[in-house]
């Protein structure tokens, strides 16, 4: 199968704390894959190696055949576990903004969304409440027909019901061709729409393989193999 | 721009108001010995408090640019802005860009009020006296005739002073960055570092056009010392400019 993302040997240091320890990984296009581990396990060190806002200290990664750059930003919608717009800007300024950078940005996909979820358009991110900030953040993401979305920690900071609709936005807003990579520790609430699951602890890969694969393996849930495997 | 506009603008143009506020009590107070008295008794407070004013917009558009360098790349908007499809030089260049063209509409916008200020219509003539005689007045002061040339580089100077002072700044918060911790504190400790070396380079490269001067070529000292700034000023930004982008794309450092 075709891989979107190749990682060889990739480390990352903090000091003397190692946050990622020789990690090789290739993920197939096409799939909704489920990046899962405690936290502090390295997962958020590995989508910012992946979208380059950090740098490895050794080895290499690929995306689509290329090093990190202008082209695989291109290529990845990302949305980050933190909150990166600018507070005095309007929803339908960042809509505009991203409307200008993004060729596969498609904005009546994101008002559509929008107005579902009943955010007004004029209202200024600063008067937003913390979760609906992230929904305008992930309506901005998944406006996008993107070859790669890297969600970290999409659904951390909202209300159970939210939840719902952001796992509906993700599923119904992406194009079948793409890839997403999911980031969380919430698997219950991801684990139905799972294709691929990565576990990873103490910077390394402890599992990867098709969710189905592993349900049959280990004759349970991703949800009980993870609450075992991570048990503290 | 625009978000750097939204607190610049207001404040410049808050500048110009209260320079137009102050020209109009200035020119009212030389018409009526009450006015004047009244403002003399007051011992200069508004002008003291107008200068302070200045002082802060132009400390102001400074150190907000920097600000705004910082927030938008090393902030949490950085993650915005370092996954934005473009060049990572692109990125630089509109940041710099924005920097430098702001310094210079701040230094023109002052320039401006200080002389809008206590403006009249008898200086606006001494004005138009001075402007064309500038050529003259040169001459007599250094024995240099002003011609297009020294102009020319004397403005590259300039603008190129200005662009450098950016340039250092954000390569100490490039620096600074890849620190895990004290990012701002390790930004501050490289900027006295660099500053310490370019004084000492500088000091001890411009003493050759001074030891020594030679007045009956004061014309070709100029001249010299003009280009040398041009070439030494266009290295530290060249050095800054790729300084910064080795480390934005093999240091990068988002927390």
């Amino acid at each position: 199968m075709e891989s979107i993302l190749q990682c060889r040997g990739l480390t990352k240091k903090y000091g003397n704390l190692v946050a990622l320890h020789d990690v090789s990984l290739d993920l197939p296009s096409g799939q909704i894959i489920g990046l899962l581990g405690p936290n502090g396990s390295g997962k958020t060190t590995l989508i910012k190696l992946i979208t380059s806002l950090l740098t490895q200290n050794e080895g290499t990664i690929s995306i689509d055949g290329f090093e990190p750059g202008a082209y695989s930003k291109k290529l990845i919608s990302y949305l980050p576990e933190r909150t990166y717009l600018s507070d005095w800007m309007r929803v339908s300024d960042v809509i505009a903004y991203f409307e200008d950078f993004y060729d596969d940005f498609r904005e009546d996909r994101a008002y559509d969304m929008l107005n579902r979820l009943q955010i007004d358009s004029s209202a200024r991110l600063r008067t937003l409440s913390k979760g609906t900030k992230e929904k305008v953040q992930l309506i901005l993401v998944m406006s996008r027909q993107a070859r790669f979305y890297i969600l970290d920690e999409p659904i951390g900071g909202v209300d159970p019901a939210a939840r719902d609709y952001i796992m509906n936005t993700i599923l119904t807003n992406y194009d079948p061709g793409a890839t997403i990579l999911i980031s969380t520790h919430l698997i219950s609430d991801i684990e139905s729409i799972l294709d691929y699951v990565i576990f990873l602890q103490y910077g390394q890969i402890t599992l990867a393989a098709g969710a189905d694969d592993i349900r049959m393996k280990h004759g349970k849930s991703i949800d009980t193999l993870f609450r075992e495997v991570f048990r503290c | 721009m625009i978000a750097v506009s939204r607190l610049l603008l207001p404040l410049h143009a808050a500048l110009i108001a209260f320079t137009v506020i102050g020209h109009f009590i200035i020119a009212a107070g030389r018409n009526s010995y009450e006015l004047s008295s009244q403002f003399g008794h007051m011992g200069g407070i508004p002008l003291v408090i107008y200068c302070l004013f200045m002082f802060f917009t132009v400390c102001a558009t400074f150190i907000y640019m920097l600000v705004y360098f910082y927030k938008s790349m090393y902030g949490d908007e950085g993650y915005l802005t370092f996954t934005l499809p473009a060049d990572t030089w692109q990125i630089l260049l509109s940041k710099a860009l924005t920097a430098l063209l702001w310094e210079v509409v701040d230094i023109i916008v002052s320039g401006f009020c200080i002389m809008g200020l206590f403006f009249t219509n008898e200086m606006w003539v001494s004005f138009g006296e001075f402007f064309s005689k500038i050529g003259y007045y040169f001459y007599q002061a250094f024995g240099v005739r002003l011609n297009g040339i020294p102009i020319v580089l004397a403005i590259a100077v300039f603008l190129l002073s200005l662009l450098q002072s950016i340039l250092v700044f954000y390569l100490c918060f490039t620096i600074g960055q890849i620190s895990n911790n004290h990012r701002v504190a390790a930004a501050v400790g490289v900027f006295f570092g660099i500053s310490v070396i370019l004084q000492i380079v500088t000091t001890f490269s411009i003493m050759p056009f001074f030891y020594g001067i030679n007045y009956s070529k004061t014309y070709d000292t100029m001249m010299k010392f003009l280009t040398y700034s041009c070439i030494t000023e266009a290295c530290v930004c060249t050095g800054c400019w790729f300084l910064s982008l080795y480390l934005m794309k093999h240091k990068l450092n988002l927390q």
